[in-house]
């Protein structure tokens, strides 16, 4: 009997497309997250910047991503100045790993069947 | 337990990461900040004429270095680029940046006055032992701003701490050979005007790049 994972459905084997989480997988969400992954923490203008992407499109993604709990939303103001800072939390950091190491699962199988 | 990275995909983040932080030297204001204090040299003789009492004479253009750092990076580049807080990696680099920079700067004082006597009695000739002076506080300074340049990331500035050592012995080797006070302001002045312009120059492009941004709080519903 295989070993591997079965999907929801429970009647095909789960391969290796099945294990990419499809929130991260989508191009803006992926920016923001390997963004924020290698920095503590960052604000709103600083993914903008980063990622290219419209306030409207950003704020909806982050959305989201604060709705999955991948991404911390602080707001304060600084100098009279609203600001939004930006954190990946555990869950997020997890998720961007187990993305990556998936996705070179997927790139390999394809290579090597 | 989620997977660990490879050793492949955390070099590609760790490289994002440095773009990210080197980003933030393309505003050109550390280049201001460096030319301003090779400038303060360059007016050691314009000081007196200020009349003010020393030491405070001489901490003016310095003063304006670190001032127009700060304020230039509160008022122009953070609104622009974004503010940012790198993770503790980067945090540990930059405090081992300077302990070693203060246990080197540490060690060459110590050398440097233990050596120094030791030089003028060996030398008949004394102006020869002030070039070899100037040449010594020349390499430790361009050291210390080579070190500062490593864990700061800032490739420029070990050009400028070549620049700065060599001015130290280039302004001895020009005492009498052109009227007083010009040796240092051309020993000093011409290095400090090329960064000082070449750090406006970058000011103004990044100010063109990036507009500032009106809405800079966010909007996340």
């Amino acid at each position: 009997m295989s070993n591997e994972p079965k999907n929801n459905d429970g009647d095909r084997p789960q391969n290796s497309f099945d294990r990419i989480d499809k929130l991260v997988h989508e191009p803006a969400r992926l920016a923001i997250l390997a963004n924020l992954y290698v920095v503590d923490s960052a604000d709103f203008i600083f993914l903008e910047r980063q990622t290219g992407l419209t306030p409207g499109n950003l704020s909806r993604h982050l959305s989201r991503l604060e709705s999955s709990r991948y991404v911390e939303i602080r707001k304060d103001f600084v100098r009279n100045r609203p600001r939004t800072t930006l954190r990946l939390t555990e869950a997020g950091r997890r998720a961007f790993r187990e993305y990556v190491a998936n996705m070179k699962g997927v790139l390999e199988g394809i290579v090597e069947p | 337990m989620s997977a660990p990275l490879s050793a492949e995909e955390a070099h590609a983040l760790k490289a994002l990461e440095k773009r990210i932080y080197r980003s933030f030297f393309q505003d050109g204001l550390w280049d201001i900040f460096w030319g301003l204090i090779l400038l303060s040299f360059a007016a050691q003789s314009a000081y007196e004429s200020l009349g003010l009492p020393y030491p405070l004479d001489h901490a003016i253009i310095p003063a304006l270095a670190v001032l127009t750092l700060e304020l230039g990076k509160r008022y122009l580049t953070i609104p622009r680029l974004g503010a940012v807080r790198f993770g503790p990696e980067r945090k540990a680099a930059l405090q081992k940046g300077k302990a070693v920079l203060f246990t080197l700067v540490t060690l060459a004082l110590i050398i440097m006055i233990l050596a120094i006597p030791a030089l003028s009695l060996s030398r008949p000739d004394p102006g020869r032992d002030v070039i070899v002076r100037a040449l010594m506080m020349g390499l430790v300074v361009t050291t210390a701003l080579g070190i500062i340049a490593f864990f700061q990331n800032f490739s420029r500035l070990y050009i400028y701490g070549v620049v700065f050592g060599l001015s130290l012995p280039v302004s001895q080797i020009l005492k009498g050979k052109v009227a007083s006070p010009w040796e240092e302001r051309l020993a000093f002045g011409i290095p400090a005007l090329v960064i000082l312009t070449l750090g406006l120059i970058l000011l103004v492009r990044f100010l063109n790049r990036y507009r500032l941004i009106r809405n800079g709080g966010g909007h996340v519903e």
